[in-house]
């Protein structure tokens, strides 16, 4: 009982075989104490997925621009001919994070100009980034000016789209299925998420749609998977990921 | 190497301003860690500040070739240890963590799992309630909460078990099962 409750543990922590979930499958259906020792894991488990992220009140993100604003001052205080980040410098990677914290709670008064136009301050710094040259401003744009409740969200999610299929550099196309992947209830997201995984190249960006669709509980996904582990050559720890994804998907 | 990594080495070399999409993506993970770790929502506020705090003050001794989250802990880790240090109290007990209960939160039957769920993290030794949270909560892989932690990944998976072992006997004695 003891080793059959480890790989119940270990099924559930994604740490099986598909011989081995095989295997466990017919030990649940011959034995109803086994069936029963899993799925009282199975509740545990169902609770850790369903704990609720708690979100910080706006003092993190004050107390954290502030100390980055000092830092700006000391540093131009020692440095006066050295290029510094300023408070403005700061902003601008910012924007997006203002209209999030613009409840009253801004690091200067003058910061607090309604939701709307924040909002296109956000979106307007966002497409800028993105038709940047740089990786760095387009990995920034993604992150921080993508922030969810903009009026221009689908618009932001065909840039995405856009950037994941196009862009050379695979740590922005990594960035975009990271964001991407908070928008899995949309049908359109996670079919361009399932059709990249046959074209993606990079195993690091492999890997985090594969996170993405394991996540999204698509059953559509399942296929693309299972062509990717049985492709010749490719990572190991990707196809180790797929399968991980696999059973994710087929233990809904 | 990732976004991630990429950013933080920028921070590193001197473009502090950066530090914001790290802080962006990060913050309202460590925020997690540190309530799932049974502390108060005041305090996690400001365990999570001074983990980013520190990570740019020890920016010059991130190496890109390591990964940046499990280097981000480790720093989280430290915070809390240091925390407790100041503080002379014991590790277990602490505090209870309130369970949040806003306009997201309104589903009675997912705040009375979160209860559950927290009150049996709380009942774990320190050590498995760490590298439970990293592993099932925060999703870091074994061989990132290893390298944090300066162990062996196959040690962290036996933690990581006999703390879910732990979990369902809480539940079971609580008849919660």
């Amino acid at each position: 009982m003891k080793n059959i409750e480890h790989t119940i543990i270990a099924y559930f922590n994604g740490e099986l075989t598909t011989v081995e979930i095989e295997s466990l499958i017919e030990e649940r259906k011959k034995s109803a104490e086994i069936n029963q020792l899993f799925l009282s894991y199975r509740s545990i488990e169902n609770d850790i997925n369903n704990s609720q992220e708690e979100r910080p009140s706006n003092k993190l993100s004050k107390n954290f621009y502030t100390h980055l604003e000092s830092l700006g001052k000391q540093e131009k205080d020692n440095t006066p001919s050295a290029k510094v980040f300023t408070l403005k410098s700061i902003m601008k990677y910012a924007a997006a994070s203002i209209v999030l914290f613009a409840a009253g709670l801004t690091l200067y008064n003058n910061f607090n100009i309604n939701d709307d136009k924040n909002s296109q301050i956000a979106f307007n710094e966002f497409l800028s980034d993105m038709e940047s040259k740089s990786d760095t401003e387009k990995i920034k744009a993604i992150y921080v000016n993508h922030k969810p409740n903009q009026s221009n969200q689908s618009k932001i999610k065909e840039i995405l789209i856009s950037s994941l299929r196009n862009d050379k550099s695979s740590n922005v196309r990594l960035a975009s299925v990271e964001t991407l992947a908070e928008y899995l209830d949309d049908e359109m997201v996670r079919s361009v998420l399932i059709r990249s995984l046959g074209t993606e190249e990079d195993p690091q960006v492999q890997v985090a749609i594969i996170m993405a669709l394991s996540a999204s509980k698509d059953k559509e996904a399942i296929k693309p998977l299972e062509q990717l582990i049985n492709k010749e050559g490719g990572s190991k720890f990707v196809k180790d990921e797929a399968h991980v994804g696999i059973m994710n998907l087929t233990s809904i | 190497m990732t976004a991630d990594e990429h950013i933080m080495q920028l921070v590193s070399n001197g473009d502090i301003a950066q530090s914001v999409i790290l802080f962006e993506k990060y913050q309202i993970s460590m925020y997690n860690y540190f309530r799932k770790m049974n502390h108060s929502k005041s305090l996690s506020e400001d365990l999570s500040q001074e983990v980013f705090v520190r990570m740019i003050k020890y920016r010059s001794s991130y190496n890109n070739q390591y990964k940046f989250k499990p280097w981000l802990y480790r720093i989280a880790s430290n915070v809390r240890m240091d925390h407790y240090r100041s503080q002379k109290i014991k590790f277990d007990g602490e505090e209870m963590p309130e369970i949040v209960c806003n306009e997201e939160n309104i589903v009675d039957k997912q705040i009375e799992s979160s209860r559950k769920l927290q009150s049996a993290i709380n009942s774990l030794r320190e050590d498995q309630r760490e590298i439970l949270v990293l592993s099932k909560l925060q999703k870091m892989k074994y061989t990132e909460i290893a390298r944090m932690k300066n162990t062996t990944e196959s040690n962290v998976k036996t933690i990581v078990h006999r703390s879910i072992q732990k979990l369902r006997k809480y539940y079971q004695e609580n008849s919660w099962l």
